[in-house]
């Protein structure tokens, strides 16, 4: 009985070796889990990639900070690849600070293995204060008259014929939790959005789905590991995907084992 | 009497002007212009003067623990080399330059991820102590949670080929449901509150009625 | 029939002054979301309602909110301990009507604070949210005849950076050990880290939030939670101002509104379904923007 109650109240930093071990294991020893099934929301914003011409521009937009890079920086990088794969031209944005190198980041490593020019199959804009959402359905030149580096905006030719949402194919926008495009680029601008999200922010995003607010959303590692899958380009979103998985497994037992305890040491008690 | 009234006044005209704003049809190039000018331009101003001032608040605050010597000080003097030195990287080398970089890589990032990484283990700790079958609700939040959990991992499929649907299911149908009870609330919440500042009802985010 | 009277209304226009025959109607309203105007035109008209016979002197009923109930306690046990309260307000900047609401919960709180004599920690995030509740809190102190027991440097600017601030707020909690934690306002990933840490040093913990995603965490980690309108309906409960307890009910009706309106489409959606036909897709149409 004491071994119950000893359980019932676990203390919390053994529970933090657990899942220390738990995230790090599959990472050294690589194990290689299967991923199965494509979620439909993850498809659609493959799909809705594949339908555009060549030639057409993607709007990236990074709204997370490095904290979320782990869960975040695979599908970001997935979806460039696809567009370098389609050549289809990127326009990077970041809606905060610390969004602007992630954002470099993902462009030169997708440029490099699909050998893209930039400023001329991509560029980074980079972060300018203000509502820059709203200020991008009337003028991008305008919100943006400089890119990351501080060349003119006007004498890019990736962004000859971008001037407003009406001129990109489907905006995708990293972030942590909830987006803020839906209020301006859709509503009022009628752009195509896709979000990329946390696993813990994927929930509040469904409803806009379900409106086709949204055209298509990806939650969390598995959906980045989905999209890799898509593009036939395994990388570190399936790697990650082990480590999720185990963690995932030791919550569930950790959650089992608490309740058996629970109901042990009550009955002990009544 | 002024101080107090001219930022209701100002309140008012803003909101009415921020809703006719919806309703004006985006051809409309010449007004469209005019409200995207109106809202882009004032907030970065604004926005500039108050990171002074947040920053004035900071250094008050740590430059008084330094001079009181107050438990914790040393801390407050790693606050200010590191507002040096970034100071230092940024006008001597450009925002744009390798030294400001290097620190974004080296130093931001992994502290950054460092902090958010923690959830993993609270995440953990939270769920073994609050998902405890209590009572005929607790144990129906567990089960869904159980379920929810298996069909994002990867052996999920092994265990029933169809959990990943009946996840997505649970996501789209029950919780969807919930959720648009809770967003429907703090919608209608959202207007009051609106309604109510911009007709002056609710004054208290004015401060001091001196 | 909107474009009916779009068209009506034009034609008057153009027609009754020169000056307005240059003046094109569809240049400055939006014919495709009248819906949208007709909802809130109600919708405010109701809450307004209300509120007008608020100032009449009628009262009305606020069901018990259990979480605003405890704030008394909290502030109560806050001061027989000896320890401070802390109030996190949220992460966001003032565009965000939840930190309106939070500005607003912490007023009320600092009127306790005052009353009692103890000490108040607002650590913040947004310097223009920091200077409001300096003010805001300064307010509560004067109110209650306590000026010289407010101490501007308690609430205090920490960081923009959203991690960067909740490192140091989880700092301030290992250290000063607050009897009392608020989380008012808006929240993302960071809830957690801050609750959990929170309920380590065994404070009691008042949530309120209207990110639903984040609810779940607040409900493990925290004593008592407010639901998302709650937070916005704290203000009206904790002050009992006749005037905010009139919206709360122009609130309740609205809602009851949205619910007879969400049956009546179901029901219609359903007939459309089963019978095979369009012959109710107008009223599920109405809601289309």
């Amino acid at each position: 009985m004491k071994f119950w109650e000893m359980l019932s109240k676990l203390d919390r930093r053994i529970i933090f070796a657990l899942v220390f071990l738990a995230v790090l294991l599959p990472l050294v020893f690589k194990m290689g889990l299967p991923i199965k099934g494509i979620q439909p929301p993850v498809k659609a914003i493959y799909d809705h990639i594949e339908k555009l011409p060549e030639g057409s521009t993607v709007l990236i937009s990074i709204t997370y900070s490095p904290s979320t890079m782990p869960e975040l920086y695979p599908m970001t990088l997935a979806v460039i690849r696809h567009c370098f794969r389609q050549n289809i031209k990127v326009v990077c944005v970041s809606l905060g600070i610390t969004g602007v190198g992630i954002g470099e980041m993902a462009l030169q490593e997708a440029a490099k293995e699909y050998n893209k020019q930039e400023g001329v199959d991509y560029v980074n804009l980079g972060f300018q204060t203000g509502p820059v959402t709203l200020g991008m359905g009337q003028d991008i030149h305008k919100t943006y008259p400089t890119d990351y580096k501080g060349i003119k905006v006007a004498e890019l030719p990736v962004m000859k014929n971008v001037k407003t949402y009406k001129d990109i194919g489907l905006i995708v926008d990293y972030t942590a939790s909830g987006t803020g495009y839906i209020g301006t680029a859709v509503t009022m601008y009628n752009a195509n959005l896709a979000v990329g999200v946390t696993a813990v922010g994927a929930a509040d995003l469904y409803p806009y789905l379900q409106t086709k607010q949204i055209i298509g959303l990806m939650g969390g590692l598995r959906s980045a590991a989905e999209y890799e899958l898509l593009i036939e380009k395994p990388d570190k979103g399936c790697i990650r995907m082990d480590s999720q998985s185990i963690a995932h497994l030791l919550i569930l037992i950790l959650i089992v084992v608490g309740n058996i305890a629970y109901f042990v040491t009550r009955r002990k008690r009544t | 009497m002024f101080k107090r009234k001219l930022p209701l006044v100002l309140t008012f005209v803003g909101g009415v002007v921020m809703i006719m704003w919806f309703f004006i049809p985006r051809s409309n190039q010449p007004a469209q212009i005019f409200f995207t000018e109106l809202t882009t331009r004032w907030m970065p101003i604004i926005g500039a003067f108050f990171l002074l001032i947040g920053l004035a608040s900071l250094l008050k605050l740590h430059y008084a623990k330094i001079a009181h010597q107050r438990e914790g000080w040393g801390y407050s003097v790693i606050t200010f080399a590191g507002i040096a030195f970034m100071c230092i990287v940024g006008f001597g080398w450009g925002a744009k330059g390798v030294p400001l970089a290097k620190a974004y890589e080296s130093v931001f990032i992994p502290l950054d991820s460092t902090m958010f990484s923690i959830l993993a283990f609270y995440m953990a700790s939270a769920a073994f102590r609050a998902f405890r079958a209590r009572t005929i609700v607790a144990t129906i939040l567990l089960v869904t949670a159980f379920i929810v959990m298996l069909g994002r991992v990867s052996f999920g499929t092994s265990i029933w080929d169809g959990l990943p649907s009946f996840t997505e299911w649970i996501m789209t149908v029950p919780n969807m449901a919930q959720k648009r009870g809770i967003l429907l609330g703090i919608c209608l919440g959202m207007l009051a509150t609106s309604l109510k500042i911009i007709f002056g009802i609710e004054r208290s985010y004015l401060g001091s009625k001196e | 029939m909107p474009a009916m009277i779009y068209r009506l209304v034009n034609a008057l226009l153009t027609q009754s002054h020169p000056f307005l025959a240059t003046f094109q109607f569809s240049d400055w309203y939006e014919v495709n979301k009248t819906n949208v105007l007709i909802f809130v035109v109600i919708f405010s008209a109701l809450i307004l309602f209300f509120i007008y016979h608020a100032k009449k002197g009628k009262e009305f009923f606020v069901r018990r909110i259990a979480g605003l109930e405890a704030v008394e306690e909290a502030v109560g046990r806050a001061t027989e301990m000896g320890k401070p309260i802390l109030y996190v307000p949220g992460l966001s900047t003032l565009d965000d009507v939840a930190t309106i609401a939070a500005i607003n919960i912490l007023g009320k709180v600092a009127e306790k604070t005052a009353e009692s004599d103890t000490k108040l920690i607002v650590p913040c995030r947004d310097p223009l949210v920091m200077t409001i509740q300096q003010e805001v809190v300064k307010n509560a102190y004067i109110n209650k005849g306590r000026p010289d027991a407010f101490k501007q440097d308690n609430i205090f600017f920490i960081t923009d950076s959203q991690f960067g601030y909740v490192a140091a707020v989880d700092g301030l909690m290992v250290r000063e050990k607050p009897a009392t934690n608020f989380y008012m306002g808006m929240f993302w990933a960071e809830s957690l880290l801050l609750a959990e840490t929170g309920a380590s040093t065994g404070a009691i913990q008042i949530a309120g939030t209207d990110a639903v995603a984040q609810l779940p965490f607040f409900f493990v980690a925290c004593d008592y939670t407010l639901i998302g309108e709650e937070l916005y309906a704290a203000s009206a409960y904790l002050s009992r101002e006749p005037l905010l307890l009139g919206s709360l009910k122009g609130q309740d009706y609205s809602k009851f509104l949205l619910m007879i309106l969400i049956v009546i489409g179901v029901i219609c959606a359903t007939l459309n379904a089963t019978m095979q036909t369009d012959m109710f897709c107008w009223f599920i149409n109405l809601f289309n923007l």
